[in-house]
C-alpha cells in the first residue's frame, strides 16, 4: 500500500488525533492532516487530495455520520474511504454507519493491531474492486 | 375559605326562601315544605361543588407546573444516578490510564538502563581493542562481542519504541472521559434550569414551562447499567459482516 496516502483524520479531542497520527505514523503513513470536527473537515476534503478519512462519530459542528453522508452525496468525494474511530457501540449505530457506506468501523477504545487489521482490509477490499 | 361561592342564593335570597319556608311550616304544609327545603339544601350543595372542582383544578395545575412533565422526576430518579455512574466510569479509566502509563514509564526506564550499560560494554571494548594493539584473534572476539552488543541496542530500542507507542495510545481515556464529561454538565445545567423554574414557579414569577431538554442521541462510551446495550469489536465485525462489509 502507498504509504504516502494523504489521510484526514477527525477527531474533537486533540488527544485522540494524536493518538491515531501516532498509530498511523508507526505503520508508515506519515501524510496526516487534522480537523476538529465535520465541519472544518468539509472544505479541506473539498479542496481535493485526500485519499483517506478517519473520523470520529459524536463531535460538534457536524457529526461524523453526517460528514460520512456528505462525502458519499458529493460526486468528486464519494469513493473516498472512510474508517470511523467511535465509542457509539449501539447496533442501530453500527447499521447506521454501513448504510451510510462507512468503510471500516473501530470502536473505542481500541488498539494498534485492530487498527492495522482494519486499515489493511479496507485497502484489500479497494485493490479487489479496482 | 375566601373565594365566593357562586351559584350561592344571595343573602336576600336565602332570607326570602327561609321566611317562606317558615310560612309553609306555620301553614303546616309538609309536602311543599319538604319540597322547598330539599330544593334549598340542593342549592347550597351545588355552590360548594363547584368551589371544591374549583379548588382541585388549581390545585392540579399547580402539581403538574411543578412536576415538569414528569422532568424532576426522571432527574432524580434516573438522570442523576446515571451521572453518577458516568463519573465512576470517568474515575475507573483515568486511574486504569494512569497505571497503565506508569508501568510503561517503568518498563521504558528500565530499557534505557540496559541500553546505557549496553553502551558502557561499547566503550570497554574499544578500549581493550586499543590496549591489545589489535592481534586478530583478540580482534575478531572483540568484533564478535561488540556485534552482539549492538543487535541488543537495536532490539531494545524497538522494545522502547513499542513502549512509547503503548504510552501514547494509553492517553485515549481523555477523549472517552471528556465525552462522559460533557455528558454530566449537560445534566448539571438540566438540573440548574429545572431548579431554577422551580424557584419561579413557587415564587409566582412566571407560568413558563420548562423548555424540552434536548434529549442526546448518541450514547458516548459503553457504561455498564447506563447506556444501552454495546457491542465489542468482534461483534461489530460480524454485524458488518452480515451486511456485506
Amino acid at each position: 500500500m502507498d504509504k504516502n496516502l494523504k489521510i484526514l483524520i477527525v477527531d474533537d479531542f486533540s488527544t485522540m488525533r494524536r493518538i491515531v497520527k501516532n498509530l498511523l505514523h508507526d505503520l508508515g503513513y506519515t501524510n496526516t492532516h487534522e480537523a476538529d470536527d465535520g465541519k472544518t473537515a468539509w472544505p479541506l476534503l473539498q479542496s481535493g487530495g485526500f485519499d483517506f478519512v478517519v473520523t470520529d462519530w459524536n463531535m460538534p459542528g457536524m457529526t461524523g455520520i453526517d460528514l460520512l453522508k456528505a462525502i458519499r452525496g458529493e460526486p468528486r468525494l464519494a469513493g473516498l474511504p472512510v474508517l470511523m474511530v467511535t465509542a457509539e457501540a449501539q447496533r442501530d449505530q453500527i447499521i447506521e454507519a454501513a448504510k451510510a457506506g462507512v468503510n471500516g468501523y473501530i470502536i473505542k477504545p481500541f488498539t494498534a493491531v485492530t487498527l492495522k487489521e482494519k486499515l489493511d482490509k479496507i485497502f484489500q477490499r479497494l485493490a479487489e474492486a479496482a | 375559605m375566601n373565594a365566593p361561592l357562586n351559584n350561592t342564593p344571595g343573602r336576600a335570597d336565602q332570607i326570602r326562601r327561609l321566611q317562606e319556608l317558615t310560612a309553609l311550616l306555620e301553614a303546616g304544609d309538609d309536602t311543599a315544605f319538604e319540597a322547598r327545603f330539599a330544593s334549598f339544601l340542593q342549592a347550597r350543595d351545588q355552590g360548594l361543588f363547584v368551589s371544591v372542582a374549583k379548588l382541585t383544578r388549581s390545585l392540579h395545575d399547580a402539581v403538574r407546573e411543578l412536576r415538569f412533565d414528569d422532568r424532576l422526576s426522571t432527574l432524580a430518579g434516573r438522570e442523576i444516578p446515571d451521572a453518577c455512574s458516568r463519573l465512576d466510569y470517568v474515575a475507573k479509566v483515568t486511574e486504569q490510564a494512569a497505571h497503565k502509563t506508569l508501568d510503561l514509564v517503568e518498563e521504558c526506564q528500565k530499557l534505557t538502563q540496559d541500553i546505557a550499560l549496553a553502551t558502557h560494554d561499547l566503550s570497554a571494548a574499544c578500549q581493550r581493542a586499543q590496549a591489545y594493539s589489535c592481534s586478530p584473534y583478540t580482534l575478531s572476539g572483540l568484533v564478535v562481542s561488540v556485534d552482539e552488543t549492538r543487535s541488543h541496542i537495536v532490539d531494545t530500542t524497538t522494545d522502547l519504541r513499542e513502549r512509547l507507542s503503548r504510552l501514547a495510545q494509553a492517553q485515549e481515556y481523555q477523549d472517552l472521559a471528556g465525552q462522559v464529561i460533557r455528558k454530566v454538565t449537560q445534566l448539571v445545567k438540566s438540573v440548574e434550569g429545572a431548579l431554577i423554574e422551580l424557584l419561579r414557579a413557587s415564587g409566582g414569577l412566571t407560568q413558563g414551562r420548562a423548555a424540552e431538554s434536548a434529549e442526546a442521541v448518541l450514547h458516548g462510551p459503553a457504561i455498564d447499567g447506563v447506556t444501552p446495550a454495546a457491542v465489542s469489536q468482534d461483534d461489530a465485525d460480524s454485524l458488518l459482516a452480515e451486511l456485506g462489509f
